[in-house]
Order: C-alpha cells, then sequence, then structure tokens
C-alpha cells in the first residue's frame, strides 16, 4: 500500500485509514490485532465525515449538500487559517509560530506518540496534521509568488474533503503533548490540532459532548453535569447519609461554609459516576482537621473546563466565570480534586488571564493529602491494601504541571504492592481519553478511543501487573487520580471484559487512601466488599 | 579589498538579521503558560517535579536553578541530547554535521588568531589541521547522511519541502568547496584570513570564488530561512517548554500581565 500524504487527505475515498493491523497487546490479550475498530453504518457515511477513519468525532460537521456548503466551509477555515499567526490569538501565538517555522522534519515525535505507535498510520504522524496545515497556510495565506509555493510545498489544494478530514484529524490527538517532550527543538506539534479544533470551532464546529453538553450547558446551569443548585444539595446530602452507612460514623460533608480555608473543587462527574472518590476526600480532609467547604454556587461546583480542548475563548470564558464567582465565596485558597484537565485549567491555563491580585491561590489536592499522611493525623493500615497497585500519571497533572512525587509517597506509604507502569512519571503514556475523548462516545468514537488511543494504557497495565494478571482472586488496582482517565479505564476495561475476566479494577487515589485507613472497618473500595 | 568588503558585510549582515530575528520573537504578546515537565530550572526536583508539589506552593519562594537550566541547553547544543535519547538513528546523522559545524567555526577563529598573531606553527597548526579538516569531514559526512535518508525514507521525503533539499544541498555543496579550496594544508587559509581582515585579500581562484560566493550568500540566508533554528531553540525551550513563571504579586509576569491588560 502507498504512503499516506497530506496531500491524499482530499483524495477522493471511502476511508483513508484503517485498523486493521494494531500494535499487539501483550498477554492475555496477545492475539488481539485490533480489527476495525468502529462500525461505521452507512447512514453515518451519508450524514458525517466517515471518510478519514470511519470514526466521527465532530458530529456537527454534516456533509454538504450543496456546492455553496462546501465553500462555506472551505472559506470559513482559510479565513481562520490565516488568523492563527496574528495577535489576535496571542495567547499561543509564540510556541505556534515557533513550532510552525522550525520543525525539522525528524519523525522523533512519532516515536513518542502513543496513538502513532498503537496504528503505525501515517496520518497519525505528529508532523503529519501539522504538514497538511503548513501546506494550506503557505498556499492560500502565506504570500509570495508560485516559486516560493513550490520551494515550500504550499501545494495542497483546500477542498471540502481534505477540511473535514482535517477537522476530524485534529480530534485523533490526545494533545497530550508527549511528542513535544521528546522533540529536539523543542517544538509543540499538538498545538496544530488544538488550532485546527479551534478554526473549527470558531465556525460552530465542535463535538457535542464537549461544547454543546459541555461548555455551553456549563455556562448555562452552573455544569456541565447538568446538575443545578438544588440537585447538587441533594445529593451531597445523600453522599453523607450512604458513605455514612458504609464507614459505620457520620460524615458531614461542609457547603457554603462562610470564610473557609479551602474551596475544594470538585469534577461534578464525580459525584454522578464515582460519588465514593468525593466522599472519600471529605473523609480525609475532615480527619486531616481542614478548614473546608464545598460550593453550591454555580461555577463553583464544578471544576472542569472543556474549552481547553478545543476553543480559548470558550476556555477563558469559563475560567474568568468560575474565578468570580470562587472569589465571592470569601474562601482563602482553592484545592482541585482528582481531575487533571480542571488542575490544568485552573492553576495553569487560567494563571496568566487576569491580574495577579485578581485571583485566588489554586493548588493541587496530592500535596495537601501527602502531608496528611506524612503528619499522622490519620492512621494508615498498609495491610488493608494487600492487592497489586500500579500508578497512572494524568498528562495535565503530571507531564504539564510537574506534580508527581506526592502521589508516590502517599501510595509507597498506603500499598505495599504499589509498581510502577513502564514509562511513568513526567514521560508516562496518556490514557487514551485526553482532550475529551473520554466523554466522546457518539455515534461510534468510543470504539476508537477504547481500541486505538487507549491501547498504549492499556498495553502498560497489562505490563504492570504481568505476573498476576492471569490469576482473577487477585484484584490488580489501577490508581488513576483524574476522572477523564478513570472514565477511559472504565470504558476500555469494559471493552476488553477486564474486570469480569481478569479481576482489573481502577479508581482514584483518595479512595485507596481511605481504604487503608486504620479504624474504618469496613473495606472502602466495592470491589473488595 | 571587494571580497574584505563583501566578507565583512555578510558577517555583519548575519548577526544583524539574527538579531533582527530574536527580536522578531521577543516582542511577541506574553502567549498562556504552556510548561512541560521535566523542567531543568526546578531545583531538586530531577524526576520531572515541580514547586507545585509544595501545599501552598504560593507562600514560599520560589528558587530557580539556573545552572542546571544551563547544562541542559549546553548538553542539548553540544550533544544533541534529546535527538540522541529519542531517535539514535536520525542522531548519528545530525549530530556529526552539527559537531562538523562547531569545528568549523573553532577552525574560523584560529584562522583568526593566526591572521592577527602571525603564529602559525606548534599548537596552532595542529589545532587548525584538527579543526578544519575534522570539521569539513564531520560536516560532509553528517550532511550527505541525512540527505541520503530524506531521499531514501519515503516516511522522510514526503515531509520534506523542495526549500529543505535546497539547504542541504546548498551546505553540502558550501563544505565540499571549502574542502577543495581549503584543504592542501590550510595555509591558503589563513592568508586569506588574512587579507581580509586587511581588507587585501586577494583574488580567488574559481573554486575559493565560488566557496565563498556561496559562504557570503549562506550568511545572510541562513537567518532568514529555517536554519536560523539556533534562535527558536533558545525561545522553544526557555521561554516556552520551561517557563513556569506563576502570575504572583510583585513578580516580572505579573507586571507584564498589568501593562498588557491596561
Amino acid at each position: 500500500m502507498s504512503l499516506i500524504t497530506p496531500k491524499d487527505l482530499g483524495k477522493p475515498a471511502a476511508q483513508l485509514i484503517n485498523y486493521d493491523d494494531l500494535m499487539p497487546l501483550s498477554a492475555p490479550y496477545s492475539e488481539d490485532k485490533g480489527g476495525g475498530p468502529a462500525e461505521v453504518k452507512p447512514e453515518w457515511r451519508e450524514k458525517y465525515c466517515t471518510s478519514l477513519d470511519g470514526c466521527v468525532a465532530i458530529d456537527t460537521l454534516r456533509q454538504p449538500q450543496s456546492q455553496e456548503e462546501r465553500e462555506k466551509l472551505v472559506s470559513g477555515f482559510l479565513a481562520g487559517l490565516a488568523k492563527l499567526f496574528t495577535d489576535a490569538n496571542k495567547g499561543v501565538r509564540q510556541p505556534l509560530e515557533l513550532s510552525f517555522e522550525y520543525c525539522a522534519k525528524c519523525n522523533t515525535c512519532s516515536e513518542a506518540c502513543h496513538i502513532f505507535q498503537a496504528t503505525g498510520a501515517e496520518p497519525h504522524r505528529p508532523i503529519f496534521r501539522a504538514e497538511a496545515l503548513r501546506k494550506l497556510y503557505r498556499k492560500y495565506c502565506g504570500g509570495g509568488g508560485p516559486l516560493l509555493r513550490r520551494l515550500t510545498a504550499g501545494d495542497i489544494d483546500a477542498t471540502w474533503e481534505l477540511i473535514a478530514r482535517l477537522g476530524e484529524l485534529a480530534y485523533r490527538c490526545n494533545l497530550c503533548r508527549r511528542c513535544a517532550q521528546a522533540c529536539p527543538l523543542g517544538l509543540d506539534n499538538s498545538l496544530f490540532a488544538k488550532e485546527i479544533r479551534k478554526i473549527f470551532s470558531s465556525l460552530g464546529l465542535a463535538p457535542t459532548p464537549i461544547h454543546e453538553k459541555g461548555s455551553v450547558l456549563q455556562l448555562k446551569v452552573g455544569s456541565s453535569t447538568g446538575i443545578g443548585k438544588a440537585a447538587f444539595l441533594d445529593m451531597v446530602e445523600f453522599l453523607e447519609e450512604d458513605i455514612g452507612e458504609r464507614i459505620g460514623r457520620p460524615l458531614k460533608i461542609p457547603v457554603d461554609k462562610k470564610n473557609a480555608d479551602i474551596l475544594l473543587y470538585h469534577n461534578a462527574g464525580e459525584f454522578v459516576a464515582w460519588p465514593e472518590n468525593p466522599a472519600a476526600y471529605a473523609i480525609l480532609f475532615n480527619e486531616g482537621g481542614l478548614d473546608w467547604t464545598l460550593s453550591s454556587e454555580a461555577m463553583t461546583y464544578d471544576s472542569v473546563n472543556y474549552g481547553i480542548w478545543y476553543d480559548d475563548a470558550q476556555a477563558k470564558k469559563i475560567a474568568l466565570k468560575q474565578m468570580e464567582a470562587m472569589k465571592a465565596l470569601g474562601v482563602r485558597r482553592v484545592v482541585v480534586g482528582e481531575c487533571g484537565h480542571a488542575h490544568k485549567a485552573a492553576a495553569v491555563v487560567a494563571d496568566r488571564y487576569v491580574k495577579a491580585e485578581e485571583r485566588l491561590p489554586v493548588e493541587s489536592s496530592f500535596p495537601i493529602l501527602a502531608e496528611i499522611v506524612k503528619s499522622g493525623k490519620i492512621r494508615f493500615d498498609p495491610a488493608k491494601n494487600p492487592f497489586p497497585v500500579t500508578l497512572h500519571d494524568p498528562c495535565n497533572l503530571v507531564r504539564q504541571m510537574g506534580i508527581s512525587q506526592p502521589q508516590r509517597d502517599i501510595l509507597r506509604a498506603i500499598a505495599p504492592g504499589f509498581r510502577e507502569m513502564s514509562p511513568c512519571g513526567a514521560h508516562n503514556y496518556c490514557c487514551g481519553g485526553g482532550s475529551g475523548f473520554a466523554i466522546m462516545n457518539s455515534p461510534n468514537f468510543g470504539a476508537f478511543r477504547d481500541h486505538v488511543s487507549a491501547r498504549m494504557k492499556f498495553d502498560q497495565i497489562l505490563r504492570a501487573f504481568a505476573p498476576e494478571m492471569e490469576d482473577a482472586s487477585i484484584p490488580k488496582y489501577v490508581c488513576a487520580p483524574c476522572s477523564n482517565c478513570k472514565g477511559t479505564i472504565r470504558e476500555f476495561f469494559k471493552a476488553y471484559k477486564a474486570t469480569a475476566r481478569y479481576n482489573l479494577q481502577y479508581g482514584g487515589l483518595v479512595e485507596l487512601m481511605v481504604n487503608a485507613m486504620s479504624d474504618i472497618e469496613t473495606p472502602y473500595l466495592e470491589f473488595l466488599q | 579589498m571587494l571580497i574584505g568588503i563583501c566578507a565583512y558585510a555578510a558577517v555583519g549582515l548575519f548577526f544583524a538579521l539574527t538579531v533582527r530575528k530574536f527580536l522578531y520573537f521577543a516582542k511577541m504578546p506574553l502567549h498562556g503558560r504552556m510548561e512541560l515537565y521535566p523542567v531543568p530550572g526546578e531545583p531538586g526536583r530531577s524526576h520531572g517535579g515541580s514547586y507545585m508539589e509544595n501545599p501552598e506552593w504560593w507562600r514560599r519562594e520560589r528558587r530557580t536553578d539556573k545552572a542546571a537550566e544551563f547544562s541542559e541547553m549546553l548538553k542539548e547544543i553540544l550533544l544533541i541530547k534529546r535527538l540522541r535519547e529519542n531517535s539514535r538513528a536520525i542522531w548519528w546523522a545530525s549530530y556529526p554535521f552539527h559537531l562538523g559545524l562547531y569545528l568549523l567555526a573553532a577552525w574560523t577563529v584560529l584562522l583568526v588568531f593566526a591572521a592577527l598573531t602571525g603564529l602559525t606553527g606548534g599548537i596552532v597548526f595542529a589545532l587548525t589541521a584538527l579543526t578544519g579538516y575534522g570539521g569539513f569531514a564531520c560536516g560532509l559526512l553528517g550532511a550527505l547522511l541525512l540527505l541520503v535518508r530524506r531521499i531514501a525514507d519515503e516516511h522522510y521525503r514526503v515531509y520534506t519541502t523542495p526549500q529543505e533539499f535546497l539547504n542541504l544541498g546548498l551546505l553540502i555543496a558550501l563544505l565540499l568547496t571549502g574542502l577543495c579550496a581549503w584543504g592542501g594544508g590550510f595555509a591558503k587559509a589563513q592568508d586569506f584570513m588574512g587579507g581580509v581582515l586587511r581588507l587585501q585579500a586577494a583574488a580567488p581562484d574559481l573554486m575559493t570564488g565560488v566557496h565563498l560566493a556561496l559562504l557570503f550568500a549562506l550568511f545572510i540566508y541562513i537567518p532568514l530561512s529555517k536554519m536560523s533554528h539556533y534562535v527558536g531553540k533558545y525561545y522553544s525551550f526557555h521561554h516556552f517548554l520551561w517557563d513556569n513563571a506563576p502570575n504572583l504579586k510583585g513578580t516580572k509576569v505579573a507586571e507584564e500581565i498589568a501593562r498588557g491588560s491596561k
């Protein structure tokens, strides 16, 4: 088969990429070759852009019904492209221009990319979409005559098919930035994926789960889960009763406490999908003697900011509203729970949005939890966690914030079976659900995530537990201290029936901590009950 | 005299255009934080950690290790460390090429030294021969290997633009003509350098003339092309991947943000 080149993105073909020979997995899944991954119904081919790899990420991008619609996408995209290297894009202009100008095309980034490694498919090389964008820019926005365009390979035609596939391709990168870590010139090819997403978003084209059901909903009701204040308060009350019964003593969760030291800032999805996580925080913060509170005000009980994955304007809008609401609470500091992208959005991305004095300090909960363990304020019995444990490093938290050691200090103190996966820490691989993939399922994107983008993570997990893997009597716990990562792991464990067959379990860090607390008799982790 | 003037003009333009490039990036607006760990300036956190591993990190004095940052950059410049660690096959081509350029820079300094002092024998002779022959040989070998890889391997070829092939071709031509022009013992190069410095360089033979024309053209072209990645690399590491300075009251970042938001 001939090599797919950036020019081929415009080629008429039902499907450019097939995933029928994926990276082999370790035992006991060594027979799995992928083979798919997604079923593509004929009606989807008529409705969406399925011609990249059969999967659909941008469900708002529909097949054009007229020449006018074709031209609208092309001209809109090119207009957005022309704005990339102006001060209108100041938050990213310098790194973007460096990456655009100086890439040496050495392909070092390909070796670092888990999606390229999993598929070997040319369009998944990090430089592929960057090069397609360069060609378009040089042909349509770069100026200069035909000779310069020829010299700089500005030789790609902007057609509907090409732009649509490029848009889909921007959602085949987890924005984990592992490629940038390896680049000898310090450049970041993931920026191009993000910028393509931004241009599409400016045209009203973004995946529904992250835009309409994400950012828009959050700005409207205060949370991307759609939970309003009354429902949130109900959930907290239910949590107090339920968890109180489970641990055998009353649990009080402070909400809207005036002038508290700490506002604990959760991904609201935790209350819906993994309520044991915020409950575990409540137990640990209460027993650790911290002066803390949750807030029931809109924008302060949901830390997510999906804007950082696809649209800087949305990200800033959400972050500013969150900041404003948090300041009004009168707390001294904001502490982020187990959500990687919320960590980065609140502590790093938003850091330069406003003047220093206009925002509250934001920090991670992990250093505080490590201090609790170190201080001896809570007694832990590591023997209560006798099973093998490995640690996933959420990219936003570890590679992009440098918070790596506290989690490890905690695990070494409470989990004797802790072992690192390989590679680990700042060099660990993405879970495969980064940048929105964790919540994108419809119509068939979940299959790409579960079988392709998460493949490397699944293999790392299989390797970390190799000695006990096939013994289903031993639970094997993947500690994933991030909502999106947990969501992804849940889904691919389901796809591979890994829990049912091999007793692979997953969860956060705080649940494991509470499970090890000496004075709680009943196991906190459900799979031990 | 004309050659001397051309040489001074080419070198002058090289530095002027390089400074212009630095200023171009320096004048760009402050971007959002996009650091990537490990950040070498984080003292005691070689595991890839940051100041944010401390509770209430903003209340602690922030320390940065400039020596560690400098040492990391030096490893990157002199050994092309990341390429060596992440893509060894390409490093075997890229490293000799860059080493060749560094040796030729040292060779040029030695030629200037010999021209200014008249000292050409002993250690100066040995070092001139070592850096000169070593530089041309390594540079040529590396550039040829890079070119062969880009032509022979389709995963490289499809991403390489005609301009990038041209850049490699120009460098190979420069090194080849240089070896032919000066390679007979370097006395000619020392004499020529003396002539250039005094603006009294004799008219060159054809090969030397071609080499000089290429050399002067490249001095002007390099800062205008992507071969100026010595500028880009400074910004991409120091101002992008390693810039984790928080926006705290009284810091330079806070001042810049306050200025920008007015």
